[in-house]
This record gives C-alpha cells, structure tokens and sequence, in this order.
C-alpha cells in the first residue's frame, strides 16, 4: 500500500512539475501592458472603436469630445459620416454629417445648458456651429474683413475654443497662422499672431483652448506645432509664456482638471509614424507620455522626446472622459478607428 | 476521502494550461513593437572620430548594436557612448520584456578625405522655391541635414525631374570618388534619386543606379557614391535623375516626386 501511494503521488508531482511551466508562460502571454508613467499610466484598448468600415468609414479621425450624456462624438472628414457617436464602451450609438470634406477641428461648448459643436473645416474654409444632432445654427466664414487674406483659400482653419460669454477664437492653423477673436454673433473683433518664429506668432497654430486653472482668470493655450511649443496668450492676443517641448509635434491641448493632454503627432525628428501622448501637470511640465521615452527635466528643461513603444501612429487629438480614460484618433494611420487607454 | 496537495497543485496548474483563455479586451505582453533608437551623432561626417549616443530611455529597454551587418544575433550590449573613427554604418534595435523588439535603425558615418570648401557649385534647375536651403554652398558645407527637412535650411528640394550640378574648383584636384547625399522620406513624397551620372568635359567618367524604392522602407539619409577614373580634374558635371513617377504603391502614384540633397564630398 505504502509503495502504491508513494508511486501515485510521485507521479502527480512529476506530473505537476512539468505542467507548471507551460501554465506560467501561458498566463505570461496574457499579461497587459501598462503605458504611461508616473501618475498617469494605462492599459491599452487598440480595438475600441473599430467599425465595420463598408458601413462606417473614416478616412483620419481628427478629433473627439465627450457630451454631457457620456456620448463619445468623433469628427472625421469622411463625408458619408463626419460624426460618429459612440457610447464609452466603444458601442456605435449614431451617426451623422455628410456636408463636412475637411472636417478637422471640433469642440462641444455648453451654451445656457445647450450643448453645441464647432467644426472647423479646412476645405470649406470655416467654422460652422451645429447642433449636437446635426442642425447647422451658424457658420463663420472666411474673414475677409481683416484684411488680412486675399483669398478664401488662404484661410484653414484648424481649432476653435469658446469663451464662457460664447466668444469664438479660431486658430487659422494651416493657413496664415493668426487667431481671430470673434463675438457670439460672428462679428470680427480682433486679429493677433500670425507666421514667424519670434514668441508671439506661430509656425502652425494647429490647437487652441482655454485655461481656466489659474488664478488671474483665464488664459489662451495654443500649440505651436512646427515649433514644438504650447503658448499662453492673454484673452486679448497679449503673449504671456511658452512651454518647450523639445521633440513633440503637439496638436491642440485638451484640459482635464488640472492636466493638460495633447496628442503629440509625431516625434523625435518628426519622421512618419512616430506620436504618443503628452500629459501635464499642472505647473505644466511633462509628466507622462504613454507610447513616448521617460520624461526628464535637466536644469529645468526636458530632455528631447521620442517614441519608445510603436502604439500609435498619427495621433491628432485626445479626448478625456469622466473617468479619466483617453481616447486617440489618429491622422493618416490607414483609416483607422480610435484607441482607448483605460487609467491604472 | 482526504484531498491530498498534490491534487489541488495539479487542477490548478491543469486549469492554467488550457489552451484558449476569455478574451481580454487590453493589448498584452509581445504584441507591439518597441520603437527603434535614437541615434545622436556629433557629425555625421567627420575629420577623426565621431561619438555616438544611442538613447531609449523606456525603464527595462535595453539596446543592441553593432556596425557594418546586421544579423539577428550578432550586436553589443549598449553602455556607454561609442567613438567611431572609419566610415561606417552602425546599426542599433531596442528590447523590452512586454514588447517585441524594434525594427533596426541604422545610419551611415564618413570619415571626410577632402575637404570641399572653396569648391563653386552651380544648380540647374533652382531649386523649389519652398526648399530652397540656403543656397548652393550647403553642399559643400561639410554638414549633413537630418530627417525633420521642414525645419532648417539643410536641404535643396526639386521637383523637376533631372538637376545639373557643375563643380569646379580653382585649380585641378586628385579626385576617385564623388558622393552625394540625398534624403528618403516616402510619407513626404520625397524618394532617392534613380541614378548619377558624372562627366567631365561631356565625357561620361562614371554612375551609380540607387536601389528602387520598397513599399515599407523607413526614411533614410543616404548617400550615394560613385567611383570615376583615379585622375586631376578641375571641373566635373553631375546629372541626377530622379524617378520618373511614383510608384503605383504609392498615393502619389504616377506624379513627380521630390528629390532632396544636401551634400556632395569628394575623395
């Protein structure tokens, strides 16, 4: 009996011992990565958003915000479906827009607890405000009465940002470079930057919002992408300060708390192929860029930025939900659909 | 019946091994690639040596890198920064335990033989009036531009097909080998010249075809060398062709590419 159990039981073990390795690097496969560092670390969604594409195309996904319902509403100048709307599970909710070829700038601001968007068109040649279902309500065509353009063409606009009073600044980011400060009525108010190298112009004004983090009352942010800056602006055109971001091609700054998130397009030396995301803190430093290198401050300057891991492709804007997640759409990536990044 | 540990031991390591697990919804352990790295050179051409940085700073990368051939096995363990003092091409791949590792980057390092300064260089056609560089001298400026062609002045950019290039020098000089180097970057429309040609006097002394382009080829700064006969010449004539098209791979397919240079040396 004793040697029957001693048989029994040493076979088990053997047994065991030869399974255990198998069992270990089959739960090693199904490890999730975690991207990001310090505070702001994810894991990675690469299918979230993808659709079937016979049904629902996209050619880049440009940009995303987050209506009050929670409704995920991404722009992309696929004029069979500019607007597409998802729930935060990725689930396709509705879609909408065919009037919109260069679809590429898009902001949700609550008017008196209406909620409204701004699509900045750069084939059109405006920013044209709609309801979140659609209905065109305004359109702010080319400013002609500037003076500062000749042509139509010359004006594309990349972003717009909404004043609480319902002001319009729109960022000409592809076209001139300047930032024009409209009333709620699309009256022209005032014109500043432009194209140049010196700290109040621009070499492509791609993004722009409005920061409320401070305490001496709000403040424009604007992406310098060419020249790897974000930059403040007082509310009246006045250039204040400017963050380097050596290395990181930003696209618009989204403002998320006291967190400042930019898609940062490209990197390094700005080859195809190369963004990640770039995260501040509130002092407006980098603190983590998932699918970039380690950020690092030397004498108060960040050392240049690359790509470390090769997630992303273009990435051209991100949204920040509720619960602190991202979403990612990219430019020129093979018309593909957004990336979520869930917080760790 | 008692439960022996043995048998729990082994449901548990049985439950681990089955073969399909529920799917996660998250992207795992060695799906992605890392992305290759950083190269920082002092000068890319040099007088006596050159010092290379390689840069991934990714917590638990690690770099591989060696010079000439690239195989999978073959390379060095990075650690500190590398002197070279030969014309070489180094190649470095970054590593990581959750991501398969990055592609191979690689780039060309030239030890300078002759110094090209002094040399006249004159440009048929102009170039793009959007890349005009600063003008003709920078190819002889002893300084290769880098891959961010948008920013600086590094880069002559045609779109015209064919460029002329006519050097000469004061007096006659002992030349073997002309080399020019151009950029590669497919996103940009920008692809290498399909051939050099280089005369003397109409008299046709060498020429050298690029390899065609390749669908998935990464943007490079090459370099394109062409031996002539070991003699004295006081002038030579450069023809670079560009492809006549892009190919069908590609968006542009059927248009004229671009073609950008940056500097020309001289052995």
């Amino acid at each position: 009996m004793k040697r029957r159990r001693f048989i029994r039981n040493t076979s088990m073990f053997t047994t065991g011992l030869c399974a255990a390795p198998a069992a270990l690097f089959s739960m090693e496969s199904y490890k999730d990565v975690i991207i990001g560092h310090d505070t702001h670390r994810y894991k990675i969604d690469l299918n979230w958003g993808a659709l079937n594409s016979q049904y629902y195309p996209v050619n880049d996904c440009h940009e995303m915000v987050q209506d009050s319902k929670g409704r995920i509403l991404l722009l992309t100048n696929h004029t069979k479906n500019n607007i597409i709307i998802y729930d935060t599970s990725g689930h396709l909710l509705e879609t909408w827009g065919t009037d919109y070829p260069g679809a590429h700038g898009l902001t949700l601001h609550n008017e008196n607890g209406e909620e409204f968007l701004y699509i900045s068109d750069n084939l059109r040649h405006e920013v044209i405000k709609t309801t979140l279902d659609g209905k065109e309500v305004q359109v702010f065509p080319y400013p002609r009465e500037s003076g500062k353009y000749d042509t139509k063409e010359q004006y594309i606009p990349t972003e717009t940002t909404i004043a609480p009073n319902g002001d319009v600044f729109v960022a000409d980011g592809y076209g001139k470079q300047y930032i024009l400060h409209y009333n709620a009525d699309g009256e022209l108010l005032t014109v500043f930057g432009g194209k140049g190298d010196e700290d109040h112009l621009f070499n492509n004004a791609h993004g722009i919002c409005m920061d409320n983090r401070g305490p001496g009352g709000p403040t424009l942010l604007i992406t310098a992408r060419q020249q790897n800056k974000l930059k403040r602006f007082s509310m009246d055109g006045r250039f204040l300060e400017s963050y380097d971001l050596p290395g990181a091609y930003i696209c618009r700054p989204v403002i998320h708390g006291d967190h400042v998130y930019l898609a940062t397009i490209w990197s390094g030396d700005g080859s195809e192929g190369t963004g990640f995301v770039s995260i501040l803190d509130k002092d407006n430093r980098l603190i983590s860029a998932p699918g970039g290198c380690t950020p690092r401050y030397r004498n108060g300057a960040l050392d240049p930025m690359y790509q470390a891991i090769k997630i992303f492709y273009h990435p051209h804007d991100v949204c920040v939900d509720k619960d602190e997640n991202l979403y990612v759409a990219q430019w020129n990536s093979g018309k593909t659909y957004p990336i979520k990044l869930i917080r760790v | 019946m008692r439960v022996h540990l043995l048998h729990i031991v082994l449901i548990l390591l049985f439950l681990g091994c089955k073969e399909k697990r529920e799917t996660t919804p998250f992207l795992t352990h060695k799906k992605v690639r890392m992305a290759p790295p950083m190269i920082e050179v002092d000068s890319i051409l040099f007088h006596k040596e050159a010092r290379v940085l390689l840069k991934m700073d990714l917590e638990g990368s690690t770099i591989t890198y060696g010079l000439g051939e690239t195989t999978e096995t073959n390379g060095t363990t990075y650690e500190d920064p590398i002197s070279i003092d030969e014309s070489a091409s180094l190649w470095a791949r970054a590593e990581h335990p959750d991501f398969l590792p990055s592609e191979t980057t690689s780039l060309a390092l030239y030890r300078i033989k002759r110094n090209t300064t002094g040399m006249a260089i004159a440009i048929a056609p102009s170039p793009h009036p959007n890349y005009p560089g600063e003008g003709a001298q920078i190819l002889s400026d002893m300084r290769r531009g880098d891959q961010n062609f948008r920013k600086g002045k590094a880069w002559l950019g045609f779109q015209s097909g064919t460029v002329q290039l006519q050097l000469r020098w004061a007096s006659p000089i002992h030349i073997s080998k002309i080399s020019i180097g151009f950029l590669a970057d497919h996103s940009a429309w920008i692809f290498a010249p399909k051939k050099i040609s280089v005369f003397s006097a109409k008299q046709k002394l060498g020429e050298q075809t690029v390899d065609s382009p390749t669908e998935h080829q990464s943007s490079q700064l090459g370099m394109a060398q062409i031996p002539i006969p070991e003699s004295t010449y006081q002038e030579l004539q450069l023809t670079i062709e560009s492809l006549e098209a892009i190919p069908s791979w590609h968006q542009g397919k059927g248009t004229l590419p671009w073609l950008f240079l940056d500097e020309i040396l001289i052995e």
